[in-house]
């Protein structure tokens, strides 16, 4: 009876779910992301590139809609036998994992950057593995309830920012449309990693009380995603301006840099203080997402052997995100990630609807 | 063997007297004395009376009670006088009808029971209840007239108030329990009562309002208690560690109170209290940690002046819980974090100080966490002196030693008036162990630590339930209606519901009425 309540999850905690995972480490890269090639038309690119999670949600809710009990490894045990399943399984607990260790090790770096500069990488890595696995072990009630709490701090955050608006110069954003079409949806492509959290939806969605709302409950978090990244980049883009933009690696850190406020001598560490809760949020729902998807991968019981397969990936977590040398070498996984995102977003809800379909016409011959 | 002993036992005292295995007390009295001289032999105290009822002809009679437990002028007044009095010319009587007739014309109490069996008399007699023998007859009587010395009633200890009831409870479970009937007339509230504790036969009682709360959650709380195998319950504190949902959590997941008016407030939103004989401190599940942050005296006054009140309770929280912690990562890690002017007369103070900020944290720390145990066990006339001697001069010393800086006494001294500032005392001592907790984090990590102890700890709080209700709502699960009571209070007229967050089966609360609105429409 407990076992089941701590694996389930209300549809407010669903869009929140779903915002933290795309409110994590990946924004504070974003702004220089989409100036790159699209310039100032950057919020252009994020707006637009919108619409890739959203094809993936409504494909994603098709496929569950089918399945409404069955997460992502039973849906391919089903719709491949054990074998071929397993294979697209492995991919997304991969997927997953690499997800979580790249967003850990860009916040690792933050922190170890501008809060503990002379503690060791593993040191700090290991407090947040830690924390993750006590989070997840105790099942998805407790993820839901955590994202619900801190999804809160995001608006608070968000309104830090508006005492730099004082520095801004609004002509930055003009002329609209300079840098072409085609640059636009160049940069969209390359935002694809900061939208990529919709595969989220073929874990947490059997753990859904209600089904009926999901495809209304993940167009509201979509909307509040997009609405966050794309202030994110006009503010960037009109404090900054394009050309400083790429040099400076988190330019949302910077934007808290830029205005004095008595008492709070330094912003931006009370933000990153702020941020280290916010930035939780991604990994441990990813963790979360690979450590159950392990668990039924290896055909374990969940109400036994959860915790200790939680703690299992807690530790290859921590190895994964200490393989990387250096911010650049995390950047580059982060940019294979992002196309990874159109295999696990897209290919694969597209995948299993062809074969599904494949499946139901063979069985109503029969 | 004791799982086998117990169920009997409780059988035994919900009232089912059926045992086979037990002995039947024969009629004549000097045999049943002789049968019962076994059990009491070793108890001085239990005194055995003997006289004649005065009849056709005389007949033998014993009271047998506990001294110093029973009101000894009612079984003067009211059984002995009586029974030596009986005047036989009155009614003719048999020794069929001597018993009705005892019970029905002669004694002038009210609750009287017959018992048969020599196991349940003996046991009558160590629950403090008189028993009345007589011969000729197999059955006894049983006589309530339990009573003597308790402590009368009295302002609460620890949970005051300026505008709102003064009563707190006392040990008696009895006039506990009247104490909140009087408040509470509904025809609806229900009082189970149980005997837990082996030796001790402790009486417990489980009270509800049978069309609010909701069935779950009372059969939960009613199947743990009876759970409980123990020799003896002490006070409600026992029973709680028995029956919480998680042990190991530092956070009461229970709420102890000592106010009936506060009972009946719970008892409206749908919950159980549970109170014990002996203790005066009642106990209520399930718990939410809003409640560990609100008093009485909230309700009490005007909207504006509650809000005010729960909003500094809250900073008083946190300061309690984390500001020492806040100094040392400001101090050693972040010290562009204080505004420049202030930070150098701070440094300058520091500058005389030997340790490094951890160790004159914990210094003063263990100090005043010794003056808070010391303080509350303190006789009250001592306890001036004591305010003096570690306020003024500990205080004034300890710096003037440079031992810690002035800047510390300040963070130390506004932590510990904090702690006094949450209504609840299980939380105030669960507020000293986390701010020891914060401490020894933000002194290896700095701000991260603390960040991430913060963290750590709100995510215990999501993960906790009392008796299976999430202990952390209404902000995790998150509940849009019941934030009117939470960190705010607003008006009494708002309440319409009850808290969604405490399940129950009885939604509203209240009408729409409120400032006088008929006279308006005149």
């Amino acid at each position: 009876m407990k076992i089941d309540t701590s694996f389930q999850i209300t549809d407010r905690q669903f869009i929140f779910i779903l915002i933290g995972g795309a409110t994590g480490a990946g924004i504070l890269s974003l702004p220089r992301l989409a100036t790159q090639e699209a310039l100032q038309d950057g919020w252009i690119s994020v707006l637009i590139s919108a619409f890739v999670p959203l094809i993936s949600l409504l494909l994603i809710e098709r496929l569950c809609r089918i399945y409404p009990k069955y997460s992502l490894s039973e849906i391919t045990d089903k719709l491949f036998g054990k074998f071929v399943g397993r294979i697209f399984t492995l991919g997304y607990i991969a997927y997953t994992i690499l997800i979580v260790s790249t967003s850990i090790r860009v916040f690792v770096e933050i922190t170890s950057l501008y809060i503990l500069q002379r503690t060791p990488t593993p040191v700090i890595l290991c407090i947040y593995v830690i924390f993750i696995i006590y989070t997840i072990m105790n099942g998805s009630t407790l993820v839901g309830r955590f994202n619900e709490l801190v999804f809160y701090l995001l608006p608070v955050s968000l309104l830090l920012i508006l005492p730099s608006f004082t520095a801004s110069t609004y002509t930055n954003l003009l002329p609209i449309g300079e840098a072409g079409l085609i640059n636009i949806l160049k940069a969209c492509f390359a935002l694809s990693y900061s939208y990529s959290r919709t595969e989220l939806i073929f874990v947490y969605y059997p753990m859904l009380k209600q089904k009926t709302r999901v495809v209304r409950d993940g167009v509201i978090a979509l909307g509040i995603i997009t609405f966050v990244n794309v202030f994110i980049t006009i503010a960037s883009i009109v404090i900054f301006g394009t050309e400083v933009l790429q040099k400076i690696i988190w330019p949302f850190i910077l934007l808290y840099k830029i205005v004095d406020i008595p008492v709070i001598e330094r912003l931006d560490l009370f933000f990153l203080i702020l941020w280290t809760a916010i930035a939780a949020r991604p990994s441990i729902n990813y963790s979360f997402v690979s450590s159950y998807s392990i668990t039924q991968f290896l055909n374990l019981k969940l109400e036994k052997h959860f915790s200790a397969v939680s703690i299992t990936t807690g530790i290859i977590i921590f190895v994964v995100a200490l393989i990387p040398k250096n911010v650049q070498q995390v950047f580059n996984i982060i940019t294979y990630l992002g196309y990874g995102y159109f295999i696990a977003g897209i290919g694969y809800p597209i995948i299993f609807l062809l074969a599904s379909l494949f499946l139901k016409g063979r069985t109503t011959k029969k | 063997m004791f799982k086998k002993l117990f169920p009997k036992k409780q059988k035994d005292i919900s009232g089912v007297c059926d045992k086979s295995g037990d002995v039947k007390l024969p009629a004549n009295i000097t045999t049943k004395l002789n049968m019962l001289q076994k059990y009491i032999e070793n108890s001085s105290d239990i005194i055995v009376r003997s006289f004649i009822i005065k009849a056709e002809q005389d007949i033998n009679a014993a009271v047998i009670y506990m001294q110093g437990v029973i009101d000894t002028q009612f079984l003067n007044q009211d059984i002995i006088k009586p029974l030596m009095k009986f005047n036989e010319k009155e009614q003719s009587f048999n020794d069929n009808n001597l018993l009705d007739y005892i019970t029905k014309r002669l004694v002038s109490i009210g609750q009287i029971k017959k018992k048969a069996s020599l196991d349940e008399t003996v046991q009558c007699i160590y629950d403090g209840l008189t028993v009345l023998i007589v011969n000729g007859i197999s059955e006894v009587i049983v006589f309530d007239i339990r009573g003597g010395e308790t402590r009368t009633l009295d302002e609460p200890l620890l949970d005051r108030t300026i505008c709102g009831p003064r009563e707190g409870f006392v040990e008696s479970l009895t006039t506990n329990i009247a104490l909140i009937r009087r408040k509470l007339r509904d025809t609806n509230l229900a009082v189970e009562k149980l005997i837990i504790g082996k030796r001790t036969r402790t009486d417990v009682a489980i009270m509800y309002i049978k069309d609010i709360a909701n069935p779950e959650i009372v059969n939960e709380v009613l199947n743990r208690i009876k759970k409980i195998e123990m020799d003896g319950i002490l006070s409600t504190g026992y029973i709680n560690q028995f029956i919480e949902d998680n042990p190991r959590s530092l956070f009461p997941l229970y709420r102890e109170i000592e106010r009936a008016d506060i009972a009946v407030a719970e008892l409206l939103e749908g919950r159980v209290v549970i109170i014990s004989d002996q203790s005066p401190l009642a106990i209520v599940y399930p718990a939410l940690f809003v409640e560990m942050l609100q008093a009485a005296e909230d309700y009490s006054t005007k909207t504006q002046q509650g809000i005010l009140m729960r909003l500094f309770r809250y900073v008083a929280f946190f300061s309690a819980v984390s500001l020492p912690a806040l100094y040392i990562s400001l101090i050693s890690f972040y010290q562009e974090l204080i505004p420049y002017e202030l930070l150098i007369p701070i440094a300058k103070n520091r500058s005389e100080v030997p340790f490094p900020a951890v160790v004159e944290v914990l210094i003063l720390e263990i100090v005043v966490q010794i003056i808070f145990e010391a303080g509350l066990r303190m006789p009250s006339p001592l306890g001036q002196t004591m305010g003096v001697v570690a306020g003024i001069i500990l205080g004034q010393a300890i710096v003037s030693a440079s031992f810690v800086s002035p800047a510390i006494i300040i963070v130390a001294a506004t932590a510990t008036i904090s702690t006094f500032a949450i209504s609840n005392f299980c939380m105030a001592i669960t507020s000293r162990l986390l701010r020891l907790i914060f401490i020894a984090t933000a002194a290896v990590f700095g701000i991260f630590g603390f960040t991430m102890t913060w963290l750590f700890l709100i995510v215990h709080l999501a993960n906790q339930s009392s008796m299976g209700v999430p202990y952390f709502a209404p902000y995790a699960p998150f509940n849009f209606s019941d934030l009117k009571d939470s960190f705010i209070r607003s008006s009494i007229f708002s309440f319409k519901k009850r808290p969604e967050s405490v399940p129950n089966i009885n939604k509203r609360r209240q009408g729409n009425f409120r400032r006088g609105e008929q006279d308006n429409e005149n």
